[in-house]
């Protein structure tokens, strides 16, 4: 609201964004857009890009980050805020293929992505009144945590889902447990400390929560973009799901999931 | 900015009742409402609660009243929501979640179910799902439910009737709403808009709202002054009329237009008179009205009997009109005059209060009326003390006067000889 896009280089010529691999990025929009219809994101010389939306049951919200170097080229002069329909942008992205070259070009009032792979294509979207915001953080102490090989995570959550809508998650120093329950069934998964896929697992204080399974399922799909997931929990308290993306210093899209009210 | 953004909330929201008490006119439904809270807070299994009654009584407040004694988070469902079934489920999907920044839990509010009759069956439906999957506090609200496609609802549910409020008690809300906004309306104004709610109190505080923005703004527009000087507009339209004017009746029924008290007028007239009406037997019959105009107004103040206001006022404005086609005087343009009487009144208003104060404390303990204090004592003591101060002072101490008002008051009182 305050300083105007005149003083935010969009006036001055466009912001340019140029992602090497179609793939993740067409990966993130979709993440996001599992999650919530419309967001706001920021572009600036300092942070690069970065995304934050709360769903509209404010139960869940999402954060992405991805530093300067994340991309082969950035053109940008001053913050500058987006407001981007996700849905929309999601179906033109499922036209990107893994090795396609993709270009943001912002303005005002549009976002144009081109696509380039072996010859140019250009969708236009129409831009949403931006609504800017201050990137915050949940003021929870998470006492227990794990990381580990992302690609395991959305299998986890797959498996319990046919169960129940619930799962209670238990993470102390030695293991991490999945649970989930349902009037004729109990399943269980328990990765210990010592398994090949974990990286660490860590506990101040032993936690246990419950979460919904609809809203992990929604949480899972920068897994194949991710090599390392990191879940940390408090008792009774939100969750924060952390997937750090491609190798790239603090490129990341983090979760934070409400816990389910216990009775 | 936040000074901004609140001024743009509307009153009904801004003075929203906060808890269960401030919900006014509902004794019994607060009472069974209560008793819901109370059953929810132990655990037990309640049934959804459907406040029904006419607009504008506080059952929407009161849902959130309830969520906020059971500290928990609404969750409102419209019905656009019901319609939208994508929508929905992930709504409902949420439902035992607690919120991500404030760990509430979350209760459920279907507001206006009669609004769209042929969703009730879907609702019905929606509330035993609901029920059968998680123990989420819910309350609807409707304006009839005894509206023909609610009878699956009825049944499902507690029902607390809301009644329509009556309008002295919408007026007293408005009452205090109007002096935390600092508006200063007419009594009758008031009445009137209470009056006109037919007991909807979200209407008069709405029309509330609209009346006094309505007046703030053109004094903000306008300046100060311009309110004031509309007023002395009417008056001096009034004193043409009285004056100039050949329609004598024209005059009178103006006066009842005219925003000025009566005696304010009858001072007007007074004070003008002279100035306008130069013969001498125009002057006799002007004053002649005006004497009696003052005799009326003296019945009035004694025996308190207003409805001879009509005489008074006749005499004043149609009597002294009349006067000059009795005569024949020709009048012409005149500037007309402040009365002198109000001018001299307000300037020395802080003089004559510490005269008065000073002659109360005195009468006191002198066993006279404070007006003989003021007329009679006071000059004296005046003369006895003159200027100087260390007797005044001293005077004042054995007196228990406060000096200052003492010395004030003797240099205000007219002194002797």
């Amino acid at each position: 609201m305050s300083g105007s896009w005149m003083d935010m280089g969009v006036e001055g010529g466009e912001v340019v964004l140029v992602f090497e691999e179609g793939k993740v990025i067409r990966k993130i929009v979709e993440a996001v857009e599992a999650l919530i219809e419309e967001a706001t994101f920021k572009v600036s010389p300092e942070e690069g890009f970065v995304l934050q939306a709360l769903d509209p049951a404010k139960i869940a919200m999402v954060q992405v980050f991805l530093p300067k170097p994340f991309f082969s080229e950035i053109q940008v002069e001053g913050e500058s805020f987006f407001g981007v329909n996700f849905t929309e942008l999601a179906k033109v992205m499922k036209r990107v293929k893994s090795d396609d070259r993709v270009e943001f070009h912002l303005t005002r009032d549009s976002l144009t992505v081109v696509l380039r792979d072996g010859f140019k294509r250009t969708h236009r979207l129409a831009l949403l009144p931006p609504e800017e915001f201050q990137v915050r953080s949940l003021k929870v102490n998470f006492t227990a945590g794990i990381r580990m090989d992302s690609r395991k995570m959305p299998e986890i959550i797959k498996e319990l889902k046919g169960i129940s809508s619930e799962v209670e998650i238990t993470i102390d120093g030695e293991r991490t447990e999945f649970a989930a329950r349902s009037e004729r069934q109990e399943s269980r998964i328990t990765i210990e400390k010592t398994d090949p896929i974990v990286l660490d697992i860590w506990a101040q204080e032993p936690a246990r929560a419950v979460y919904g399974l609809g809203y992990l399922e929604k949480m899972v799909k920068p897994a194949d973009i991710s090599a390392e997931v990191s879940l940390e929990i408090a008792t009774d308290k939100p969750m924060m799901m952390k997937y750090s993306i491609g190798g790239f210093a603090d490129a990341r899209v983090v979760y934070y999931l409400a816990n389910v009210a216990g009775m | 900015m936040s000074e901004a953004s609140l001024e743009r909330i509307p009153w009904t929201e801004k003075h929203r009742p906060k808890s269960l008490d401030e919900i006014v006119g509902q004794k019994k439904a607060v009472e069974a409402i209560r008793k819901w809270i109370e059953d929810v807070k132990m655990g037990k299994k309640v049934r959804p609660l459907l406040l029904y009654g006419p607009p504008g009584t506080g059952k929407t407040s009161a849902a959130y009243a309830i969520a906020l004694e059971l500290d928990m988070e609404i969750v409102e469902v419209n019905a656009s929501d019901v319609r939208n079934r994508e929508h929905l489920s992930k709504l409902l999907e949420g439902l035992t979640a607690r919120s991500l920044f404030t760990g509430k839990r979350r209760m459920i509010l279907f507001d206006e179910i009669d609004a769209l009759p042929s969703e009730a069956r879907t609702i019905a439906s929606i509330l035993r799902e609901i029920l059968k999957r998680a123990p989420v506090p819910i309350v609807l609200t409707a304006n009839d439910p005894y509206e023909q496609g609610l009878a699956q609802l009825r049944g499902l549910t507690t029902m607390v009737q809301f009644t329509r409020l009556r309008w002295t008690t919408v007026y007293a809300v408005l009452r205090r709403i109007a002096q935390r906004e600092g508006v200063r309306l007419p009594e009758t104004a008031l009445k009137a808009i209470a009056q006109n709610s037919k007991g909807d109190l979200r209407a008069a505080i709405n029309d509330l709202e609209a009346v006094a923005k309505g007046s703030r703004e053109l004094v903000g527009a306008f300046g100060r002054i311009f309110g004031s000087r509309d007023v002395e507009k009417n008056i001096f339209e009034l004193m043409r009329a009285i004056f100039l004017g050949k329609n004598c009746r024209y005059t009178a029924w103006m006066t009842m237009s005219v925003d000025v008290d009566p005696d304010m007028i009858l001072r007007w007239v007074e004070e003008n008179v002279p100035l306008v009406y130069k013969s001498p037997k125009t002057l006799a019959l002007a004053y002649e009205y005006l004497s009696r105009a003052d005799v009326f107004r003296g019945r009035i103040v004694r025996t308190q009997s207003w409805r001879l206001l009509a005489y008074a006022n006749e005499m004043a404005t149609l009597g002294v009109c009349s006067a000059k086609l009795t005569t024949g005087e020709q009048t012409g343009y005149v500037r007309f005059s402040f009365p002198s009487w109000v001018k001299q009144a307000s300037a020395t208003v802080q003089s004559r209060r510490t005269i008065r104060e000073v002659s109360l404390q005195l009468a006191k303990r002198y066993h006279v009326p404070s007006k003989v204090v003021a007329r009679e004592i006071l000059p004296l003591i005046k003369a006895a003390l003159g200027d100087r101060p260390a007797k005044v002072i001293e005077f004042a101490r054995r007196h228990g006067l406060d000096p200052e008002a003492l010395q004030s008051a003797l240099e205000n009182v007219r002194g002797v000889s």
